[in-house]
């Protein structure tokens, strides 16, 4: 029997709440935290976003320390966060794994506009990871996944394995992503921002909306959640990861790696499509995610679908910490009994799934999905204790 | 835990490019900087000798990825005029998908970038789909690049790498399957000293391909190649600690 993986804590910070307080009422609201920009030191100013709304020494005075981020920051107090509701007083002998790809890209835009950063400042995503890992007390083993968008998802799934082989009883894995002029402006190279509040699923998308943030969930075997009597908030119950293998930044037209991920998280929870409760979809708001994920959809829960959402039009896609953050949002709906809607949806798309649907009762297994360049598709399910 | 080898390949010398017209069409060229070149040509090497199938999934580690593609991206920042393909090409998983596009390979893929553990992060990853029966084989490596444009901006911001360009890009195919080059019985890393007697050690090879951060991912195809049982430690004094056992 394979070990249970026990979910005991968890903490989110993005553009429509810096913990999970504020989060709950903004997702039951409808509140999007998307504006023009407000702290990004960046000349684009055509594009909203979902910034967190801090500056970075507010940000620092709530962290208690100052790691040498954004990234880093937001990842501090989303992981203490986490820490604190699992009842951990310290993270020593636990494993620490985040995802980022930006990580303090913002520092390494400063060297090119002519800035000495003297000592070394970490920018890289790996720096980024340690720093952090420094500021929370981190001792044990530690590592950093990088594929983009679907960063956060692939680290929890490796906290997972971690956890099932035996290397760690405990793990703080999620992910951050502060929002940088390196990728608002590469995004908008690649001409997929919309520059009104992003409409996922919705037949007049444009685009996506570029949103930051981070979350972490303590994952923890169930026997030493048991030993130290904490109480289980949900299971992680699946994971699944396969590559679309299409294309570095498109997805291809029937979503199969999106269709294979999903099938690899249910074979993973034992589970059947109709078991699923509710879907937080990838749903960024662009044209072609939207219909390749729909069509994946489809192909896997066929006519019986549950309801679906995508809460990127609250937050913006927060990129590398997107698959942790929304991984939040579903524990919260889970917990909270209801579904956050997909806000900026009106009109239905015949190539899309149409969002929402009611719920019937409580949602006992959600799925999440988190999809990245170079077609790196991830799908976890979490299931009610 | 019975993580097998079955095939490794690497490529640490700036100077004997390979012929990559064998891999790739004139389009794809053009397309690819050299470093993804390596790194891509290092892979399709590697599957090329273990047999001509698809893997059950792709791992690589990067501590910095195509860092001249970040750095040509920065700097038009300033310009006014950045290439999505530099933006594309900056993201560190982009060779991990481009071998899984040019291998049709729609398992597992992940991409680690984690310092100079990069390398030893997605080994782990693989020896424990592996080793528990997840995936009968998966394709590992590592690949990171000291260019000239590179090393001026680390030294500008404080990092301790040495001046000369280097590069480091190696591949194994870890398997199920017995009989192979060589077993790995354990991968370990921790922000701790671990208590371990690594017969190979970090100076080793660093005097060999430079202070690289993937240097232990060509130093472990060597180990292999000497056969016997080693240990590769990895520690990176004050920062992380890490040891690779094979036998």
């Amino acid at each position: 029997m394979a070990v249970r993986i026990v979910i005991s804590g968890m903490g989110a910070v993005s553009s429509i709440g810096c913990g999970k307080a504020g989060t709950l009422r903004a997702l039951r609201e409808g509140l999007s935290g998307i504006a023009p920009v407000r702290f990004l030191d960046t000349s684009l100013r055509d594009f909203p976003v979902g910034e967190v709304p801090f500056d970075d020494d507010s940000l620092a005075r709530m962290a208690g320390c100052n790691p040498g981020n954004r990234t880093a920051l937001l990842s501090v107090i989303a992981a203490r966060e986490a820490l604190s509701q699992a009842g951990l007083e310290s993270i020593a002998d636990a494993a620490f794994i985040s995802g980022t790809t930006v990580g303090g890209m913002e520092k390494a835009e400063l060297l090119y506009r002519g800035a000495t950063l003297g000592n070394a400042l970490p920018f890289d995503c790996g720096a980024t990871t340690m720093a952090t890992a420094r500021a929370l007390g981190a001792k044990g083993l530690c590592s950093t996944l990088s594929t983009a968008c679907s960063s956060a998802a692939n680290a929890i799934a490796t906290a997972a394995r971690l956890i099932r082989s035996g290397r760690c009883h405990v793990a703080v894995a999620g992910g951050s992503e502060a929002l940088s002029d390196f990728h608002l402006r590469g995004f908008a190279s690649l001409m997929i921002l919309d520059r009104e509040n992003c409409r996922p699923f919705d037949s007049t998308r444009a685009g996506l909306n570029l949103g930051e943030g981070a979350a972490y969930l303590v994952l923890e075997s169930e026997e030493n959640a048991l030993r130290r009597e904490a109480v289980p908030l949900a299971y992680l119950s699946g994971w699944g990861n396969a590559c679309d293998a299409f294309h570095q930044t498109a997805s291809s037209e029937d979503g199969e790696g999106a269709f294979l991920a999903m099938q690899a998280a249910l074979k993973t929870a034992a589970l059947k499509p109709s078991d699923i409760d509710y879907i937080n979809a990838h749903g960024t708001g662009t044209p072609n995610n939207d219909a390749s994920e729909s069509a994946a959809i489809r192909r896997v829960f066929g006519y019986n679908l549950p309801p679906v959402s995508s809460t990127k039009g609250l937050t913006g896609h927060t990129t590398s910490a997107s698959g942790a953050i929304e991984s939040v949002f579903c524990l919260l709906s889970m917990i909270e009994g209801f579904i956050p809607g997909s806000f900026g949806f009106r009109a239905p798309d015949p190539s899309c799934i149409s969002p929402c649907g009611t719920l019937q009762a409580r949602p006992r297994h959600i799925m999440c999905n988190a999809f990245g360049f170079g077609g790196n598709d991830s799908s976890l399910i979490f299931s009610a204790p | 835990m019975n993580v097998y080898v079955r095939a490794y390949c690497s490529l640490t010398r700036l100077d004997e490019d390979p012929d990559f017209r064998q891999i790739l069409s004139p389009l794809e060229a053009r397309r690819m900087n050299l470093f993804m070149k390596r790194a891509l040509y290092v892979s399709l090497e590697t599957l090329g000798k273990a047999g001509p199938e698809s893997p059950g999934g792709i791992v690589t580690g990067t501590a910095l990825g195509s860092a001249d593609s970040t750095m040509n991206f920065l700097e038009a920042l300033s310009e006014g005029s950045p290439r999505p393909t530099d933006f594309m090409q900056s993201t560190h998983n982009t060779v991990g998908s481009m071998i899984a596009i040019k291998t049709r390979c729609r398992g597992y893929n992940a991409t680690y970038a984690h310092l100079y553990h990069s390398f030893e992060s997605a080994l782990l990853d693989g020896f424990m789909q592996v080793g528990s029966g997840e995936s009968d084989n998966i394709l590992v490596g590592a690949f990171d690049e000291v260019t000239p444009a590179m090393a001026g901006l680390l030294q500008r911001s404080g990092y301790g790498f040495d001046a000369p360009c280097h590069v480091s890009a190696a591949f194994l195919l870890t398997s199920r399957e017995e009989g192979s080059l060589a077993r790995i019985s354990d991968v370990r890393l921790s922000l701790t000293p671990l208590d371990v007697q690594a017969d190979i050690t970090r100076k080793d090879y660093v005097s060999l391909y430079g202070d690289n951060p993937s240097s232990s991912a060509p130093a472990l195809c060597d180990a292999i190649s000497k056969g016997g049982k080693h240990v590769i430690s990895n520690d990176i004094e004050g920062l992380e600690y890490s040891a690779i056992c094979i036998n």
